[in-house]
């Protein structure tokens, strides 16, 4: 009676959706087939091992071993986070589960544990063999562990991607071709993954080189998992419901993350170099970030808006991280400054000497984040409310972006014109990589992002009063209340 | 403060040019089953997902217990039960798996759950299923099972889309049962048909609409009273049915007489008072009464008198 009391405190404790992956992973036959190959694959790696020892050095039985677990962490796993979470929204169970306690994070995450449950099974499972490899000498503990521990990192973060990919085949239309791009993807990550661990386990690198890089893989495993989870809780998310505001803090939560990292870990020396190169990778992929914000719907929804906070003050300083285009320009506005600021930063505390192309680098990069999310809010301005205007947004940005870089160099080529010519204004490409021609660009691209976000005053205004308006309706209620 | 449990608000809901609800205004009250009838495409569905806060109206509120589902979604998922149409159980989990973990998800801990799953398997009928496949279920079992998931947090209002459609004759006989028995242990039942004689055995009040717009709402017996003007009446004669026939329609405020067999229909303008003159006329002038009474509308009749079948 106490044992069975015990037993039900503790699966209470337990994430629901794990309890119930963990279920069905038992009931069914695919962990079992897995369970009966992988058991297989170790007999038959362990014979091989021990059979040749004289001609095999524990290097390379280990990396024989870690390249068949790799698939089975990188690829199988997350192929069954994907069919799990393709039922969850295809099934509209999804549905019937918001109806419940359950959050959307919460069911994103109880599919990642579930995951990496199944990830540390499989590596305890090869534990064994992975042992005896040492025994061979050749290879340390340390490299065992950090390969493994990478492995294991590496099949979280693509299980998250199998997640992503599952919850978005919630679009019925384009199922087939989710389908087919999660498991390219995943295909593709694991041949890239187990090439890099062969590479990097071969003995080419040095062993300080080898850790460092396995840290930085980590980190960014780590960046792409937490992307990767927001993309799978937006699907699991009601479409009324807000689904922006854990992408508009990702890019400078993970700058400034990255940031901490870069002042613990590089030396001062290099700061100068290192947080400009920081905030520009961070302007880089804020571009899509910025485009997708700045193209949402306009309004807020009636529901998004009864959790306006009631007091003035803290709604319009949450009012960037709520959704709506106009609030989304003006948070890429806010995040390109924290970025710029967080270059600057860095360029000010290196004792060294400036690099004074990098921070050119870092503007430009800003500049064109900001112009072409400018572009965006306002083509989703001229189209009606709806979802899929916001898409068509952006697929009409994206055109104009291969338009911009494309036509000025066919146009080019016609007359015979070599080099960079203003007329690559539009090509952040081609404009950032000659240094010539980003030092020529810089004051045209200033005015021109400046004449395209003065443009854009009006919706970014206009977003903001709404969250006050909503603010003080729910002030109203209360107060009625 | 009102007696009612759900108050629907003016909701309305576009779909780009499509008004799939149209300013719609009902209550609701407790332990009153409701049937919600209407033409394909009327809003039925719309509106039952906007009530189990899964669609957000453009205009519009609707309040459970007071409650706005507009802005207290969360509050409001907590006393609704929605039980679409749809159901896809999870593969490889048993039909009692499939129960503990909603009632996981709903919340319930310990002991309190294991109960709550065993009473409700109990009531849907489930108890001796629970070991079996959720996916190898029939669709009676299935929609059982759906059920039991639906009541698992005990909910005050229920939201039944369609859910004897597919069953056999006896599963929904068995079904109607249950839905019975909730509305019995207080619980008010919003349930969508189009076998409305099914409707008709368990309901106590109806909703109709039609492109959105409530065309039809109260008790069946007030909704059929308000369909006609005069009273409707069946006399049952032992005889000579013709020349019963033939007495109603030579008698003041008597008119569309129709004779069936020894049943012989016709609508009375008069008053009761004055119906009962009319038959003791009629007694006087020899006809061999059995029975007289009061005809009043079905649900079917509701129906095709309220809507006009239009498809948007």
């Amino acid at each position: 009676m106490i044992e069975s009391r015990k037993r039900l405190a503790l699966s209470d404790r337990m994430n629901t959706v794990l309890a119930r992956d963990v279920q069905q992973m038992l009931n069914g036959r695919a962990f079992l087939s897995v369970l009966v190959l992988s058991l297989l694959a170790v007999g038959v790696l362990g014979g091989l091992v021990a059979g040749a020892p004289e001609r095999e050095t524990g290097r390379d039985a280990f990396l024989m071993v870690i390249l068949t677990l790799t698939p089975v962490l990188s690829l199988v796993v997350p192929m069954q986070a994907f069919f799990s979470a393709r039922h969850e929204v295809g099934g509209g169970a999804s549905e019937l589960l918001l109806l419940s306690n359950l959050t959307p994070a919460r069911i994103v995450l109880g599919k990642l544990l579930s995951a990496g449950l199944q990830i540390l099974l499989w590596s305890s499972v090869f534990a064994p063999v992975m042992a005896f490899t040492f025994l061979l000498r050749g290879i340390s503990v340390v490299q065992i562990g950090a390969a493994l521990l990478l492995a294991m990192v590496f099949g979280l973060t693509m299980s998250a991607a199998g997640i992503a990919f599952g919850a978005l085949t919630v679009w019925r239309r384009v199922t087939q071709l989710v389908s087919a791009l999660s498991l390219l993807v995943l295909a593709g990550g694991t041949f890239g993954f187990t090439s890099y661990l062969a590479f990097a386990l071969s003995g080419f690198m040095g062993r300080s080189v080898l850790l460092q890089s396995f840290v930085w893989v980590t980190l960014v495993c780590a960046l792409a998992t937490i992307l990767l989870v927001l993309v799978a809780c937006s699907q699991f998310t009601h479409p009324y419901e807000n689904r922006s505001t854990g992408f508009r803090c990702f890019l400078p939560l993970a700058t400034l993350v990255g940031a901490g990292l870069v002042l613990a870990l590089v030396d001062r020396n290099e700061w100068g170099d290192a947080l400009p190169a920081l905030a520009s990778t961070a302007l880089g992929c804020g571009i899509v970030f910025f485009v997708f914000a700045a193209t949402e719907e306009p309004r807020l929804s009636p529901r998004v808006a009864s959790q306006v906070p009631a007091d003035r003050r803290r709604a319009l300083l949450v009012a960037p991280l709520l959704p709506g285009h106009g609030r989304g320009l003006f948070c890429a506005l806010l995040t390109v400054a924290i970025l710029l600021g967080l270059a600057e930063l860095g360029a000010t505390l290196d004792p060294g000497l400036r690099d004074p192309g990098l921070m050119r680098v870092t503007q430009l990069l800003a500049l064109y984040a900001l112009f072409y999310a400018s572009i965006a809010a306002s083509i989703r301005r001229r189209f009606p409310e709806g979802a899929s205007r916001n898409w068509l947004a952006r697929f009409l940005v994206l055109v104009i972006i291969v338009l911009g870089c494309s036509l000025p160099i066919l146009f080019q080529g016609l007359i015979g014109v070599h080099g960079w010519t203003p007329l690559q204004i539009l090509n952040p490409v081609w404009t950032i990589g000659d240094s010539q021609g980003s030092r020529t660009a810089l004051p045209y691209l200033v005015g021109l992002t400046a004449l395209a976000l003065l443009w854009q005053i009006g919706p970014m205004m206009r977003g903001l009063r709404e969250v006050a308006e909503a603010s003080r309706r729910r002030a109203g209620n209360a107060d009625a209340r | 403060m009102s007696e009612a449990l759900l108050e629907v608000r003016a909701l309305s809901r576009r779909f780009g040019e499509l008004r799939a609800v149209d300013a719609l205004s009902f209550e609701m009250r407790p332990g009153m089953v409701y049937g919600f009838i209407g033409p394909n495409g009327a809003g039925k569905t719309t509106t039952m997902r906007i009530l189990a806060t899964l669609d957000l109206p453009d205009a519009g509120d609707a309040l459970l217990e007071g409650v706005s589902m507009l802005e207290q979604p969360r509050a409001v998922r907590k006393r609704v039960g929605f039980m679409s149409d749809q159901f896809t159980p999870y593969p490889n989990l048993s039909a009692g798996q499939f129960l503990d973990f909603f009632a996981r998800a709903y919340g319930l801990r310990g002991a309190a759950r294991t109960s709550r799953v065993d009473a409700l398997a109990a009531f849907c009928g489930l108890d001796s299923f629970l070991d079996r496949p959720a996916s190898g279920l029939s669709k009676g079992m299935g929609q059982r099972l759906h059920l039991a998931k639906t009541l698992l947090h005990d909910p005050a209002l229920l939201i039944l889309d369609e859910p004897t459609s597919g069953l056999d004759p006896r599963a929904r006989i068995e079904f109607r049962e249950l839905v019975r028995e909730l509305a019995a242990r207080g619980k008010s039942v919003l349930i969508s048909s189009h076998i409305l004689a099914e409707l008709a055995e368990i309901c106590d009040a109806v909703i109709v609409i039609e492109r959105g717009q409530r065309v039809a709402f109260g008790g069946i017996r007030e909704v059929g009273k308000g369909l006609h003007e005069h009273l409707r009446v069946e006399l049952r004669v032992l005889r000579a049915a013709d020349a019963a026939e033939l007495f109603l329609l030579t008698q003041p405020q008597v008119q569309a007489v129709q004779r069936r067999e020894l049943r012989v229909t016709f609508d009375f303008t008069g008053d009761e008072e004055q119906l009962s003159a009319l038959v003791a006329r009629a007694a006087a002038a020899g006809l061999a009464l059995v029975e007289v009474r009061l005809v009043e509308s079905g649900l079917e009749e509701i129906f095709l008198r309220t809507t006009r079948g239009e498809l948007q």
